[in-house]
């Protein structure tokens, strides 16, 4: 009998084959996207609260001690785990050839990747969930230089103090001369934006960047903070006494808020792929009255039709499942392709997981959803069917409804976000030319006896000239804000770096005031708009005072705007603030160094030279990247771009959903609907008639969905950018309403046409002729 | 007599990719104002097809036909629906009530696509509802109706917009005796009260009621009868 229903229930959606693959496809979106949007937002939180543990003195707590309070336990607390702070002064070289190569590595506990949730640390250890005293994990780029090979398992890897440069670094001491076998290779390591090339395991005298934990379940950190009280807390090292508290790790709001977005918007992208498949089963099995009609007279029990539907839906869900496979292995390829840092890496084998329990859990919603019309099929009156067939419709539409609201919600924030205006912002390097920045020059954050390179590199014949400032890069610029005080009003003014005032000149900044040299105490360069704000006062005499109370002279005023790509900017004690101006402090020190190249010198050979007197210190396993500062520019601007095609991507798939699943409703009324067009057109129906029959239902729910969407989300979209210094008008608002109105409405029209065109030129005679 | 329908030569022919059909095959028909006419003859020999050409549902392959003196074999699918409305109504043996309208929206859709005032279109809707003693269902949907009521509600919709000629493709082929002597009892009365009938039809009994039958046979008229 199950043989029958299978063949019965494949025979059925192959009659229906375009409405089968579009709802097949639909849910094979919603599937991929909620696989990759669930598993990378289930990546970004961990699976329990949180808690950091920190001494009450602020002092860093030991890896000793560490030990201790794990050997001792918190009562209410769980999962302990620990790591230290970058070590970027760290050289390495393999299985006994000296040949060294510079490592940035991350200390971590034993238990490290036991009772962290980590997606990608179980991966990195193979199974093992703790690295050994003489083990460390390899980022397999590293791997692959070190090594040649992509899985040195086993091999070893000796770790020593950056001896190039006389820095006497406390925190890399303890691994220096100390070999380790490779236990483990991942393809990259992540933490909070920063790139680790090695894990390697905690000295007893490393110092905890934090002491974490979780809350066990019943457990608040009060009741936490309690217990630590309870016990005598001594130092490892001096056997002093210390207290220490509990602090619950909450993510800020901008982070929940955006997560919880991009989950709504995952589970409406899943839910109208759901409505759609549900929608094609249901109205399949209304117009195969006559056919269950007559398998009930063959003496068919409810339970047979029950199958028959459940093997129609099992059937199209196993397709959709085995769909969405090759769309989520598609899309990680994409954004592969894309180099798209949103997310940290995402495996496929975590995606298929949350993939498969989403399929089945919508496999459970469908057999429960074909419950229900089995059963009033079974219990209806006559009437009563007529009246929930009215009923049905306005389901129907209500479904259509949320579809719609995907669509309308992805497109408008997209079209929101695009059109809100940012607080004035320049950026340096604009007043030169394309030609001019691919001629200059960026070296960043170069540690390896860079003081002994960077006089050589200033001397060389083909470099016109330098300036560096304290900021990585021209958008990175404004990193915090500083408050000021002229007399006594305060205002707040973005830091755009610290650095040589010949910057101004390097970069065609006009200044109105004197260039001061670079070890000039005391002097800042202040832009017009912090200028304009000091003078509202009345009380500016050309000074500024800091709130550490240093007081600073302005030595100039840069005529551009200069501030950051954002537009609150935390400080420290203040929490987020907006700013007047942006502010320049002269100093010596840099991180970043451009060169202009003279013309006529080739960058090929400018590369060159550069490399030639960076080798004279530098080991030749040293890379050394020098970009041209159009590349960085590029770089940059590409990563704009990738967000920007990333949101059109993800607002063009919501509305492909939408626009399928309206497409596959219409032609599927055009199907199941002849007889009543055709009743229609005997009647006196005209074309037009027939068309506003099509249309006006599906105009109707679309404006009023418009109408309750569209404000709600401009009122939401105003209240989350109120007060971060974005903007959008009223009549901008408006604007982008009606494109989106009438784009979408004229997306769905060009797409159902040819549709609607058929079902108006039906010939009644041939559909009554057929009855 | 004047001649509401002409049909001269008319062929009917159903292509598909390897088979081509002559359902009709050169008719010559013609019908007078006032007239009852029956249409006679075995499964397929096309009484259907012409009966769909005749109201304007289909073009003819080939053949003139005036309805009421105007050449519309080669009219548009729109100039054609225009023609239709108000002129001429349908009887179908399946009646063919639309199963979301209850019998008032039913009868009334042939008014709503004339555009007929709401306050006219109620006191017709009312009056055909009235003649056709269903007053009583109108609230209640086609599937709650029995055969012969069902074919009532299509009579009155055939009827509402009070039109030249009525054609009915079997209208009691569906429904008992009692309630086909009914059916026919009405189209009588219509046709007294001057609205043309054509109507195609198996039964002796039904063909009874015309002025006339016609026989077609293989898509061609073979015998024209008179009933005194």
């Amino acid at each position: 009998m199950l043989i029958h229903y299978i063949k019965m229930a494949v025979r059925q959606l192959l009659k229906y084959k375009f409405h089968t693959i579009v709802s097949a496809l639909c849910m094979a979106v919603g599937l991929t996207i909620n696989g990759y949007i669930g598993t990378a937002v289930k990546c970004q939180f961990t699976d329990g609260t949180l808690v950091s543990i920190p001494k009450r003195s602020g002092e860093t707590t030991t890896y000793a001690e560490y030990k201790d309070i794990v050997d001792k336990g918190i009562e209410g607390v769980c999962r302990f785990h620990t790591h230290d702070y970058t070590h970027e002064k760290l050289l390495a070289y393999s299985d006994n050839v000296e040949e060294l190569y510079p490592i940035r590595a991350r200390g971590i506990s034993n238990d490290f990747f036991r009772n962290h949730y980590d997606p990608r640390g179980s991966l990195v250890l193979s199974g093992r969930d703790s690295i050994g005293e003489d083990e460390i994990l390899i980022a397999r780029q590293l791997a692959e230089r070190i090594f040649g090979e992509k899985d040195p398992i086993g091999r070893t890897l000796t770790l020593l103090n950056d001896t190039l440069s006389n820095d006497d670094s406390r925190k890399e001491k303890f691994y220096s001369g100390k070999s380790y076998r490779i236990a483990g290779v991942c393809e990259n390591i992540y933490t909070n934006g920063h790139q680790w090339q090695i894990y390697v395991p905690m000295h007893d005298k490393g110092e905890c960047a934090m002491v974490y934990g979780y809350l066990k379940d019943g457990y608040s950190v009060n009741e936490v903070r309690k217990a630590i009280d309870e016990v005598e807390w001594r130092s490892a090292d001096d056997g002093k006494p210390y207290g220490m508290i509990a602090i619950q790790q909450n993510y800020d709001r901008d982070f929940w808020l955006s997560m919880v977005l991009l989950v709504l918007f995952s589970l409406l992208i899943f839910a109208t792929g759901l409505i759609n498949f549900m929608k094609f089963v249901i109205q399949m099995f209304y117009s195969r009255q006559r056919e269950l009609a007559l398998r009930k007279c063959l003496g068919s029990n409810n339970r047979g039709l029950y199958m028959l539907l459940a093997n129609e839906v099992f059937i199209m869900l196993t397709v959709s499942f085995f769909l969405s496979c090759i769309t989520s292995e598609l899309s990680v390829m994409y954004l592969d392709f894309l180099n798209v840092d949103i997310f940290d890496e995402i495996p496929m084998r975590m995606i298929i997981p949350v993939q498969l329990h989403t399929a089945i859990m919508a496999f459970i919603v469908s057999l429960a959803a074909i419950f229900l019309p089995i059963m009033k099929l079974r219990r209806a009156s006559m009437r009563g069917a007529l009246m929930r067939h009215r009923q049905g419709n306005k389901m129907r539409n209500f479904m259509i409804g949320l579809q719609f609201a995907v669509a309308i919600i992805s497109f408008s924030f997209l079209a929101l976000a695009l059109q809100t205006e940012k607080a004035e912002c320049g950026r340096h390097e604009e007043q030169l030319s394309e030609e001019e920045l691919e001629r200059i020059l960026v070296i960043s954050n170069l540690q390896h006896n860079w003081e002994q390179i960077r006089p050589l590199l200033e001397k060389l014949p083909i470099v016109e000239e330098f300036t560096y400032s304290s900021n990585e890069n021209m958008r990175k610029s404004a990193l915090n804000a500083q408050k000021l005080y002229v007399n006594n009003d305060s205002i707040y003014a973005d830091i755009i770096a610290y650095g040589d005032p010949s910057y101004f000149k390097f970069f065609k900044l006009p200044v109105d005031g004197k260039i001061v040299p670079p070890d000039a105490n005391n002097y800042v360069y202040i832009d017009r708009k912090l200028h304009q704000a000091l003078l509202v006062g009345g009380t500016y005499d050309g000074t500024v005072e800091m709130e550490n109370g240093l007081k600073y002279s302005v030595a100039g005023v840069i005529d551009k705007v200069l501030t950051r790509d954002w537009d609150n900017v935390y400080v420290s004690g203040h929490g987020y603030v907006s700013t007047a101006g942006s502010i320049f402090f002269v100093s010596p020190l840099g991180l970043t160094f451009y060169y202009r190249i003279k013309d006529g010198v080739s960058m090929k050979e400018a590369h060159k030279a550069f490399e030639k007197e960076f080798y004279k210190f530098v080991p030749k396993t040293f890379e050394i990247e020098i970009p041209t500062l159009k590349e960085i520019n590029d770089d940059l601007n590409t990563v704009n771009r990738m967000m920007k095609h990333l949101a059109y991507i993800m607002a063009f798939i919501s509305l492909l959903v939408v626009v399928l699943s309206i497409y596959s409703t219409i032609s599927l009324d055009a199907t199941t609907k002849q007889k009543e067009i055709a009743i229609r057109k005997i009647n006196g129906a005209r074309k037009g008639d027939i068309l506003r029959r099509f249309v006006v239902p599906y105009a109707t729910v679309y404006s009023v969905t418009f109408l309750i969407v569209y404000p709600l989300l401009a009122c939401f979209y105003i209240s989350v950018t109120n007060g971060n210094g974005r903007m959008i008008s009223t009549g901008m608002i408006f604007a982008i309403g009606a494109m989106i109105y009438f784009g979408i409405m004229a997306l769905i029209a060009v797409v159902t046409w040819h549709k609607i065109k058929m079902i108006m030129g039906i010939n009644p005679a041939e559909v009554i002729r057929r009855e | 007599m004047e001649k509401i329908i002409k049909a001269e030569k008319i062929k009917k022919a159903f292509r598909t990719e390897e088979l081509e059909t002559w359902a009709l095959n050169g008719v010559d028909f013609e019908v007078s104002k006032g007239e009852f006419v029956a249409i006679m003859g075995p499964s397929g020999c096309g009484k259907s097809t012409l009966l769909n050409i005749l109201g304007l549902l289909d073009n003819p392959s080939e053949g003139c036909y005036w309805l009421n003196g105007t050449d519309v074999a080669s009219f548009t699918e729109e100039h054609r629906t225009d023609l239709r409305k108000g002129v001429i109504g349908f009887v179908f043996q399946s009646f063919n009530l639309i199963d979301d309208l209850n019998v008032y929206e039913n009868i009334e859709l042939p008014l709503l696509y004339m555009g007929i005032p709401k306050k006219e279109r109620k006191e017709r809707v009312e009056a055909a509802m009235q003649r056709m003693d269903i007053t009583h269902r109108s609230k209640h949907f086609p599937q709650q109706l029995s055969g012969g009521q069902q074919q009532r509600v299509a009579i009155a919709r055939a009827v509402v917009a009070s039109p030249e000629i009525i054609l009915a493709d079997e209208p009691t082929g569906n429904l008992d005796s009692k309630n086909g002597i009914e059916v026919m009892e009405l189209l009588r009365r219509l046709n007294s009260e001057g609205t043309t009938i054509v109507m195609v039809t198996h039964s002796q009994r039904d063909a009874s009621y015309a002025d006339r039958i016609v026989n077609l046979f293989d898509g061609e008229v073979t015998v024209e009868t008179k009933n005194i």
